[in-house]
């Protein structure tokens, strides 16, 4: 048998589809042609079957990146009256946000600082669960994509951190960041297992709440309604890593996240 | 929830449907996109661009064909664009494996045999990916549709909008191409 013939039963050879002498042949020839042999052998590799998947896993969070990239782009394309503008509510927001901090909030340190300085938990938690839950604007927010693993900016809350832990609570209160200007370059650090609330005394009428991104993180984990705008969101620290580039304090591997948004219609 | 529940609940603007959508179909179309561009990275944004076309054309599914066609034909159109656009020097193959990863995989002396094993394996796969990734791209979105996808030369014609007898004539040829262009890795193969 000539190469040239053997090389044409290749295919039928590999399929089971060759008849007896075909097959006879073609194996006669492969134990004497070496050329034919590694012909043949590239085929079989070739034809066998040759999967990617074990060497190459499926990123993680990819369902929830595409559903990220695509609510975002779906929201970018509805028009809302000029009522539900979002520029023109923060604007108002602010407004009256500076003026309830200025009486909420000399209440409200007043009432973690008598905690902080409680050995009783229950007095902490009960300052937690007491305080006025503070409108919350934040610049806009990019989730990281495979091309942009930094996001640009981030929330920005503003309230102080509180947490049930008085100890927590002392080393949270120095640690709380300082920003300069409307847009927070670095990430963010968010305390897990706290209701989380940062101070930012750069209010600016331009800062808004990114409703997609808030849509984004609840259709993807399960969170608990607290209040009308008010989620307890059960996260790992990897996931705010990833979904919200934040750096975080974590022992647990799961923990609890308290977001705060402004609902934009009302 | 069926197929036909779903197109249904994706046409009325449902979000859950949606979500369904992404997750039953975000691997395979993650893993055409690797074997089309040979990059994770592309692959990643690939598949985020074609649920968002898919996203954008709900209401022009004519559901001639399955959902599943249908975001492959998304797919494949994506992709072979990407590949149009790119430039010849950028490229490299999927299993490009670094000088030092070959020698750390080769200094395990009980598990010699079998890493070596491996290695070969993975070399062989380097050698096919690189020779894919040579391939015109319409030729290489024929071998990834048919011999790493597997899909039939019925579900490619509806895919790529073509005759049957065209896609099979096609595959022949890309086939040839390719096998050509690994004979010159036929020692792997020995």
């Amino acid at each position: 048998m000539k190469c040239k013939h053997a090389v044409e039963l290749f295919d039928s050879y590999l399929k089971g589809t060759a008849n007896g002498e075909e097959r006879t042949n073609l194996e006669n020839h492969l134990a004497t042609c070496e050329v034919c042999r590694q012909q043949f052998e590239l085929y079989r590799f070739y034809f066998s079957g040759v999967t990617v998947e074990n060497d190459f896993p499926v990123p993680s969070q990819l369902n929830a990146k595409i559903k990220y990239a695509v609510y975002q782009q779906a929201h970018k394309h509805k028009k809302v009256p000029f009522w539900q503008n979002k520029r023109i509510l923060a604007t108002a927001t602010a407004c009256a946000f500076l003026f309830v901090i200025g009486i909420m909030g000399t209440s409200y340190f007043s009432k973690i600082k008598d905690a902080s300085n409680s050995t009783n938990t229950e007095a902490i938690t009960d300052a937690v669960q007491t305080q006025e839950l503070f409108l919350a604007s934040a610049s806009e927010t990019e989730l990281p994509t495979a091309k942009n693993p930094s996001p640009r900016s981030v929330i920005v809350a503003n309230e102080s951190v509180a947490t049930a832990d008085a100890q927590t609570l002392e080393e949270a209160e120095t640690t709380i960041p300082a920003y300069d200007g409307e847009t927070v370059e670095t990430p963010r650090h968010f305390m897990m297992g706290a209701t989380v609330f940062y101070k930012n005394e750069n209010t600016s009428p331009d800062l808004q709440i990114d409703s997609e991104w808030m849509d984004a993180i609840l259709s993807e984990f399960p969170h608990e309604v607290l209040t009308e705008d008010t989620y307890l969101v059960t996260v790992t620290a990897e996931e705010v890593e990833t979904l919200m580039g934040c750096s975080v304090d974590a022992d647990e591997t799961k923990s609890q996240l308290t977001l705060q948004f402004v609902n934009e219609n009302e | 929830m069926d197929e036909k529940e779903l197109i249904i609940q994706l046409k009325n603007g449902n979000e859950e449907a949606f979500n369904l959508m992404v997750e039953r179909y975000s691997k395979k179309l993650y893993y055409l996109c690797l074997k089309m561009l040979q990059n994770e990275k592309d692959a990643e944004d690939t598949v985020q661009t074609i649920f968002l076309k898919a996203y954008m054309n709900l209401s022009k599914f004519e559901e001639k064909s399955s959902l599943s066609t249908w975001l492959y034909r998304i797919g494949a159109n994506v992709c072979t664009d990407m590949l149009r656009k790119r430039k010849k020097e950028t490229s490299t193959s999927l299993y490009a494996m670094s000088n030092e990863e070959e020698e750390y995989a080769l200094e395990i002396p009980d598990e010699r045999e079998n890493v070596e094993k491996t290695v070969l394996e993975r070399e062989r796969k380097e050698a096919l990916y690189q020779a894919i990734n040579t391939l015109k791209p319409n030729q290489k979105q024929l071998i990834v549709l048919r011999d790493l996808e597997g899909l039939s030369y019925e579900e490619i014609a509806d895919i790529l909008n073509m005759n049957t007898g065209t896609v099979k004539s096609g595959i022949n040829r890309a086939r040839k191409a390719l096998l050509e262009k690994l004979q010159k890795n036929t020692e792997l193969f020995s």
